[in-house]
């Protein structure tokens, strides 16, 4: 038995399903009494494919067409109706990176790309940069550098640094690199490993562990050497 | 964000007969107008998409560039025609936003942004006819966040300020806007484009019809745009909008501080209601000597009107400082360069790595 999808659910509902309906449950408390949840979602939900577009483009190799509302941005085709959900989410406003993809070729950001303007268009999402069970070696770099804590900026870091490598901006000197990286915030602060990375991949640095050269001083040692 | 109807329209003329921007609004590279939907700040009922009919090209004829409204900010900064002759363009564009905004964001759109003022982005913010009488009482002044509010050209009132890199460079350097409506084009100096806020207004408006788009920009080519620079000071060293910010340029006759200033382009940034042309400072430089003394002469004189809100007195100084230091860095040494731009805003030596 799958042991994985046994813990995602609750009562036979998918996580995504429960929480959906806890939302209904709660907005429900403030409708006539004579209405009930599916009632009200009925109508919305027609409204908002009342207008269907038709919307055909590749994600990762992979030709799909899907009817969308106007209003689905990129971010959340990905998310909510491919289950791609490798893309993240940060602050849904151009602010933080986290959302970043490859249309075309270019990174951007999903959160403000309205998925309407993507007919035809080639996206790369993180899930497409490994070739089968190979990573790729950004991805082999962000292992070794251990250039993430929580991990929840890597997926935009990643598919930023490849492009940041692309476009060449990785492999002269370190400010040109963090500039070009700037558009990625980590609320963890793992920018000095995620620079590593980026340039160890680009070639512009040997290969290490940047740990490696770390040395934790015991408060003695660090007082003898006037620290 | 409200339910909308999604048009994409076959031709830009086609394109402008439908643009109201009102209730049909053009969406470009969406940078700013959907960030802006999803606060429910703007609400469209139709989103008519013009990125695919505006065109794109960089043109550099003898005396002239032109950019047209589809260009990305990112590849106007990266153009052969831009990259090393026109510092202060590419220093304008590649100093704003990120790579990502960048690779997005359209000329024509980067043109039209709102202000960032936190609370002149919020819904519950009243209309203007409703609200304005707070905006000049001073208890008010102490609820709001005015670390985003107009320094200059605000009418002693609190007004969001112009928050854009790219136009202080086409203010500064005299461009001209290129409008296609559904039947006619039209042109206007950028200068007379922007519009200070009336009193009704939060914010600036400008000279943009119903139905019209911008189509492109165009620069008259100077001595003095090969010889500039934009200098930007913001609260983190990169992807963070400008505390103050100026594009300058300088043409001199003769070398160093005994050289005469035979013209001189100045705008600032991050300041104004507008994107912020100093006239002021304009005159007080052409045909005087490059000394220090000019320089501070000039940026005293080009602030001087300046009607900072409460806390925002050090943005003026800020815009002083960055006024000297742009125009004896023109004067001593010439534009910066890529390498310089990174040292300076990461805060270590060019060479380190
Ligand atoms: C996090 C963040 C940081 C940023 N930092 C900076 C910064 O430091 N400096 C800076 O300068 N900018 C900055 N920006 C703003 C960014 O540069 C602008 O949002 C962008 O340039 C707008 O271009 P767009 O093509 O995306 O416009 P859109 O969002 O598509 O459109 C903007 C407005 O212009 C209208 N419009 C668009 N094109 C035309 C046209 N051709 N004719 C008529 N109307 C048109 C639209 O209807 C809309 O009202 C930042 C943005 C974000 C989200
Ligand atoms: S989620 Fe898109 S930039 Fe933050
Ligand atoms: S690792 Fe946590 S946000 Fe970057």
């Amino acid at each position: 038995m799958n042991h994985h999808a046994d813990s995602n659910n609750s009562a036979g509902l998918g996580r995504r399903q429960f929480l959906k309906g806890v939302g209904t449950l709660a907005g429900a408390s403030c409708l006539p009494t004579n209405a009930t949840a599916a009632d009200e979602n009925t109508p919305q939900e027609r409204n908002v494919l009342e207008h269907p577009l038709t919307l055909t483009l590749r994600i990762n190799g992979r030709e799909l067409t899907r009817e969308i509302d106007a209003r689905t941005t990129l971010l959340d085709l990905l998310r909510e109706n491919l289950q791609l959900t490798g893309t993240k989410k940060g602050c849904d406003h151009g602010a933080c990176g986290a959302c970043t993809v490859h249309v075309n070729g270019d990174r951007v950001l999903s959160c403000l790309t309205l998925a309407a303007t993507l007919q035809e268009a080639e996206i790369t999402t993180i899930e497409g940069v490994s070739q089968n069970d190979q990573l790729h070696p950004l991805q082999e770099a962000f292992l070794r550098c251990d250039a993430y804590q929580c991990g929840y900026c890597t997926p935009g870091q990643i598919m930023s640094g490849i492009a940041c490598i692309g476009e060449g901006h990785a492999d002269k000197s370190a400010e040109e690199a963090r500039e070009w990286m700037s558009g990625n915030l980590c609320r963890c602060s793992a920018y000095p490993n995620i620079l590593a990375a980026v340039r160890q991949t680009a070639g512009a640095e040997p290969e290490s562990d940047p740990a490696a050269t770390v040395k934790a001083l015991s408060l003695a040692e660090a007082s003898s050497q006037g620290r | 964000m409200i339910p909308f109807e999604f048009a994409s329209p076959k031709t830009l003329s086609e394109a402008s007969r439908e643009v109201d921007h009102k209730s049909n609004m053009a969406l470009a590279g969406g940078t700013t107008l959907l960030d802006l939907m999803k606060l429910n700040v703007l609400t469209p009922n139709r989103v008519v998409s013009i990125a695919p009919v505006l065109g794109k090209e960089v043109r550099l004829e003898r005396d002239t560039l032109t950019i047209e409204a589809g260009c990305t900010m990112a590849k106007l900064a990266d153009h052969e025609a831009i990259r090393d002759a026109f510092p202060v363009i590419r220093q304008s564009l590649i100093t704003a936003a990120s790579p990502q905004i960048r690779n997005m964001a359209t000329i024509g759109g980067n043109l039209l942004q709102r202000t960032r003022s936190t609370y002149f982005r919020h819904p519950d913010m009243a209309p203007p006819e409703q609200s304005f009488e707070a905006e000049t009482e001073e208890k008010f002044w102490h609820r709001v966040d005015l670390s985003s509010a107009a320094v200059l050209g605000n009418n002693g009132r609190v007004v969001g300020t112009y928050p854009g890199d790219f136009a202080n460079t086409v203010v500064a350097f005299d461009g001209t806007v290129h409008l296609q409506g559904p039947d006619n084009t039209r042109t206007v100096k950028a200068r007379d484009f922007y519009r200070k806020p009336s009193e009704k207004e939060i914010q600036y408006s400008v000279d943009l019809k119903p139905g019209e788009l911008i189509a492109a920009i165009s620069l008259p080519v100077t001595p003095a745009l090969k010889q500039s620079l934009y200098f930007k000071v913001r609260e983190r060293s990169s992807y963070a909008f400008a505390l103050a910010s100026v594009a300058a340029g300088l043409e001199l006759e003769g070398e160093g501080a005994s050289a005469t200033i035979r013209h001189a382009h100045v705008a600032f940034g991050g300041l104004g209601s507008i994107p912020w042309y100093s006239s002021a400072a304009v005159l007080a430089l052409e045909g005087e000597p490059a000394t220090d003394e000019n320089f501070e002469k000039a940026a005293q004189t080009a602030l001087a009107e300046a009607a900072p809100p409460p806390g925002n007195e050090y943005r003026v100084r800020l815009a002083e400082r960055s006024l000297v230091r742009s125009l004896r860095r023109l004067r001593d040494v010439g534009p910066y360069t890529d390498a310089e731009i990174w040292a300076m805003q990461h805060g270590r030596a060019v060479n380190q790595s």
